[in-house]
């Protein structure tokens, strides 16, 4: 019996591509199914949110919204009885029930969360120069809650981070959904521009003058300048604010708006 | 973003070191095979009969090596669409020759030419991060036959 | 190309010892394969994409190493062994070898 040792061929048990290659057209797939995903995502979501029902929202956020209840003093109720004025200019389903919350900090932020409720910080309230850019804040903060902006920004969060769990591979699940988080929903750009016009439109209804509205994001843009010391979170979730200003004043004069009275102080 | 420069900046390292690793290992490989050409090695159970004045002993070679960020990040890609993984055929090619040339070196030591019935294993030491791969080890064992030492 | 586990075929004689061939190959699954795969751990059976899978790195595996016995001349693998081992989430590998023969 013969034995013998002859060279084998490279080449054989590996596969000769080039990994950039390959790395390149992997990423590209996976960038391509994302985007694909995501907007579904964010469609269903978009088309879904009015079929969950508004009680449903309330009793999600019941546990979190009690350490609120306790601030109710003068400033809240006059906050309280704003927003119970602008909810009939805009028109909201019966069962839709807005509360306010006044937060004495010094925060120059306001947002509107899941369940109705409006959250308002001290520090901005003392930047507003007038009653008129209060109920443009809390008219923006309504139209929010009247479309279902706050569900559908918690839904899309909770259900794109499940996509990014699958496709990072994690099966631990307990970081996936966090309801505590529901303060720092955030929304587009679009939803905030709907939002603003819904807002200038109550400004409307109620004081017949749109004068002083905008006042708001000038207060905003002024704190931006003046606080360094904090984040004016507000202001990083929302787009350019010049272009704002500018949209509204052109709602304004397409509709005939009127703007030249005195805007009211703050009680 | 602080994370994703951190992950370019890995994934550049792993292809340029992993690359240049790789390139060197197989030029070793290949020269060191070509030295060893003339250690036979069979896997089947039964030495040939010309060995029967030979002794035999158990002889091992065992590797461990481990796969660079830039292939581990594009076999984490893989895992999602399916398929071939390229980047783990190189890695576990170089180990098993590796583990079968240090074999056969230390048998060559020992005078021996014959490799009879060679096994080889494989096992992954530790999963790196989420389960990924970390290092395997391969090991080669086979019987050597080599003459009898006169005194 | 005769492929065997045997050592030695019956009526067939071995003329010469060319050494050891292998093949390997390592696969993954796509994640659709996984989320089945997790839901039939629930309710127990087959995992058919799985089976699928290996089956296919298998015959992979053995196409390999029928190649390099090709290339250096052997006219049949004997011997031949299987191994598979995961060596990463998702991903395993099939090896398989045997030592190349040249038969009359």
């Amino acid at each position: 019996m013969q034995y013998e040792n002859p060279e084998i061929p490279e080449g054989i048990n590996t596969t000769d591509e080039h990994p950039l290659k390959e790395f390149v057209i992997l990423s590209s797939g996976i960038v391509l199914v994302s985007v694909v995903i995501i907007s579904l995502i964010l469609l269903i979501v978009e088309y879904s949110a009015r079929f969950i029902p508004f009680e449903y929202e309330q009793q999600l956020v019941s546990t979190f919204t009690e350490q609120y209840a306790d601030t109710a003093g003068e400033e809240q109720q006059y906050l309280q009885r704003l927003a119970n004025e602008i909810v009939l200019t805009q028109n909201l389903p019966k069962d839709m029930e807005i509360t306010v919350h006044y937060v004495d900090e010094e925060m120059v932020n306001a947002m509107a969360t899941l369940g109705g409720h409006i959250i308002v910080y001290r520090g901005l309230l003392e930047k507003l120069p007038s009653e008129n850019a209060l109920v443009m804040l809390l008219a923006h903060e309504i139209a929010h809650i009247k479309y279902r902006h706050p569900i559908k920004s918690l839904g899309s969060q909770i259900l794109l981070q499940l996509f990014w769990a699958i496709l990072t591979n994690q099966s631990n699940s307990s970081d996936i959904i966090d309801i505590s988080q529901f303060s720092s929903l955030s929304y587009s750009r679009s939803n905030e521009t709907l939002a603003d016009e819904e807002g200038l439109h109550s400004v409307f209804q109620i004081y017949k003058d749109v004068n002083g509205a905008t006042d708001l994001f000038q207060a905003l843009i002024e704190s931006r300048q003046n606080m360094s010391f904090t984040i004016p979170e507000y202001l990083s979730t929302h787009p350019d604010i010049n272009n704002r200003i500018s949209h509204l004043n052109e709602l304004a004069e397409k509709n005939n708006w009127p703007s030249k009275k005195e805007p009211l102080p703050i009680q | 973003m602080v994370e994703i420069i951190i992950l370019l900046i890995l994934l550049l390292l792993g292809y340029v070191f992993g690359r240049m690793a790789e390139k060197r290992h197989y030029r070793s490989i290949i020269q060191r095979e070509k030295l060893y050409r003339d250690v036979i090695l069979i896997a089947s159970k039964h030495p040939p009969p010309e060995l029967i004045d030979q002794q035999s002993i158990l002889m091992t070679g065992s590797v461990v090596v481990s796969v660079d960020y830039f292939k581990r990040f594009i076999a984490g890609l893989r895992n999602l669409f399916g398929g071939r993984v390229s980047s783990y055929e190189t890695l576990l090619d170089r180990a098993r020759r590796e583990a079968i040339l240090r074999l056969k070196e230390q048998a060559f030591r020992k005078g021996s030419r014959m490799l009879v019935n060679i096994k080889l294993e494989t096992a992954s030491i530790s999963k790196g991060r989420k389960n990924t791969i970390g290092s395997v080890e391969i090991l080669a064992y086979a019987t050597a036959f080599y003459p009898t030492q006169i005194p | 190309m005769l492929i065997s586990n045997l050592e030695v075929i019956p009526g067939k004689q071995v003329v010469k010892h060319l050494g050891l061939v292998q093949g390997s190959t390592v696969r993954a699954k796509h994640v659709g394969r996984d989320l089945m795969a997790g839901l039939k751990n629930v309710f127990g059976g087959e995992l058919k994409g799985y089976t699928e899978l290996l089956q296919e790195s298998r015959e992979e595996a053995v196409e390999r190493m029928q190649e390099q016995a090709q290339a250096i001349g052997a006219n049949a693998i004997l011997n031949v062994r299987f191994s598979t081992s995961s060596v990463a989430q998702g991903a395993a590998e099939i090896f398989a070898y045997g030592t190349a023969v040249i038969m009359e």
